[in-house]
């Protein structure tokens, strides 16, 4: 189980986690896509290393240092980018929970991160700002008095804050009204997309929700943008769902009891279909269908269930195996 | 005004270059302009196109960060520049980008050093509220009053855990 995601998160019957992220750069040292020299990119690892391995529970890697299937786990738990475990200079600071890093050398020289489980932006901002001074205390970032904080991508100045809720929505995927708060949430400067990030496809109805504009808006501004647009997302999504339950009744209840069915007693299982079937059930916990299970464990056994983080977990092995280790997890959770 | 490089016809590009912090200005003529920049006569994909409707091509200008060495070209092709000097040299190209994206060109958050100041400690009570709130809203709409009473006490709860 992941250990940043914890029970009885707030709202967690509709949101799994929060997250921000800010970009950070150094003044005097070329962005990554144009550091040359081998002392320029050492210094960004010291710069950091330096300011924040002062608390001893965070921990400092080379991305060149890790095997290719660690590195995969760490994209699935959504700790660093695919773009960063692609990169030869690259490293990763982060607190022994994972909730809190910093991805060295990616787009930018820091993209300093925190996660918190449930609707809390507000804690995870503050989390990411204290590693933001433990930072800046130490060194001189670029940063313009007018445009803010220099970016290498323009679209990420000022702020360089992304603030991003993910968020569980079968009932607005099933009604197809996602579809028409993306087109509204994109009105207001945020947008919607896979879980996965950019271009990825909404697998299991999750969805992350995330400002777009970083500049001449407040770091207060963008989280309570933020805030009231998640909140009136949630607000829709229960209602559909309780409207669903109310027209389908046992139709929608059929179909999720048969899911709690099939996770209680498969033998193999593709990721894909467990997500999909966690799903169904995590809808039928919040609407109280289905007693005795937690929305959190659900989020947690479909994270642990993971092609990568399994591998990790239990060694190297073909996907059939894999798939009959996952079922053999899920059967676990469900059975007990 | 002639073609500072063939001094036969009209200039009409004008190219302004950084050497060693001094800003050099050349006006030429679009031929002898495209022989000094070959790349720059080479039309860019999407994000180009996007740029250079976004600035006046008549200001156009092929620059060149002394800093890292990003061209105007690069910039306008990957959409990323390469050092915080780059923001200064290609400040006419980058503004509109700016305020394409973001509508307000003025950064008015926190400055390095600085800490946020956001209420923590209560999130998670007044989430809990907010949210018994929302949903007594939406069991009085759907007619549940036997819900809608039962999250009411359990409000009156909550107020009163909080004096």
């Amino acid at each position: 189980m992941p250990k940043w995601l914890t029970k009885d998160a707030p709202e967690n019957d509709v949101i799994v986690s929060s997250r921000m992220r800010l970009a950070r750069n150094l003044s005097d040292v070329p962005f990554p896509t144009k550091i040359k020299k081998p002392e320029d990119i050492e210094k960004v690892h010291d710069c950091a290393k330096q300011s924040i391995l002062k608390s001893p529970e965070f921990t400092y890697s080379r991305l060149s240092d890790m095997d290719a299937l660690g590195k995969r786990a760490l994209i699935e738990r959504h700790i660093i980018s695919s773009e960063l475990s692609r990169k030869q200079d690259s490293g990763l600071i982060k607190s022994s929970d994972e909730s809190i890093s910093v991805m060295i050398m990616e787009e930018d020289h820091y993209r300093l991160q925190s996660l918190v489980a449930g609707f809390s932006p507000n804690k995870a901002y503050s989390d990411v700002d204290l590693l933001d001074k433990m930072l800046s205390d130490g060194v001189s970032y670029a940063y313009d008095e007018r445009l803010g904080f220099l970016t290498s991508c323009p679209t990420n100045a000022g702020t360089g804050l992304r603030a991003s809720v993910m968020m569980h929505l079968p009932a607005l995927t099933a009604s197809r009204g996602i579809e028409r708060i993306s087109s509204m949430i994109s009105k207001v400067g945020m947008t919607v997309r896979g879980a996965y990030g950019e271009g990825s496809a909404a697998s299991g109805s999750f969805y992350q929700i995330s400002n777009q504009v970083t500049l001449g808006v407040t770091e207060q501004e963008i989280i309570k943008r933020l805030t009231t647009t998640v909140k009136t997302v949630m607000d829709y999504e229960r209602n559909t769902r309780k409207q669903m339950h109310k027209n389908l009744g046992i139709v929608l209840e059929d179909k999720i009891w048969r899911a709690i069915g099939v996770l209680k007693n498969a033998r193999r299982m593709g990721y894909n279909e467990a997500q999909k079937l966690i799903s169904d059930v995590a809808l039928g916990v919040a609407l109280g269908i289905v007693p005795k299970i937690t929305s959190s464990e659900l989020y947690s056994v479909m994270m642990d269930s993971r092609p990568a983080i399994i591998a990790e977990q239990k060694g190297k092995m073909t996907p059939q195996q894999r798939d009959i280790i996952r079922a053999n997890m899920i059967r676990k959770v469900f059975n007990n | 005004m002639l073609c500072d490089s063939c001094l036969k016809n009209p200039a009409s590009v004008h190219m302004t270059t950084f050497v060693n912090g001094q800003v050099k200005t050349m006006h030429l003529c679009p031929q002898c302009a495209s022989k000094k920049n070959k790349a720059s006569s080479v039309a860019g994909p999407s994000f180009n196109d996007f740029m250079s409707s976004m600035y006046d091509k008549k200001d156009s200008q092929m620059l060149v960060c002394d800093n890292c060495g990003t061209t105007l070209d690069e910039f306008s092709k990957t959409g990323r520049l390469g050092c915080a000097n780059c923001y200064k040299v290609f400040e006419s190209s980058v503004l509109p980008v700016l305020k394409g994206v973001h509508m307000n060109v003025v950064h008015t958050g926190k400055h390095p050093g600085e800490r946020v100041k956001l209420e923590v400690a209560k999130e998670t009570a007044k989430n809990k509220k907010d949210s018994l709130a929302r949903e007594l809203k939406s069991a009085v709409a759907t007619e549940n009053f036997e819900e809608a009473a039962r999250i009411r006490d359990e409000i009156a709860v909550l107020d009163k855990e909080g004096k």
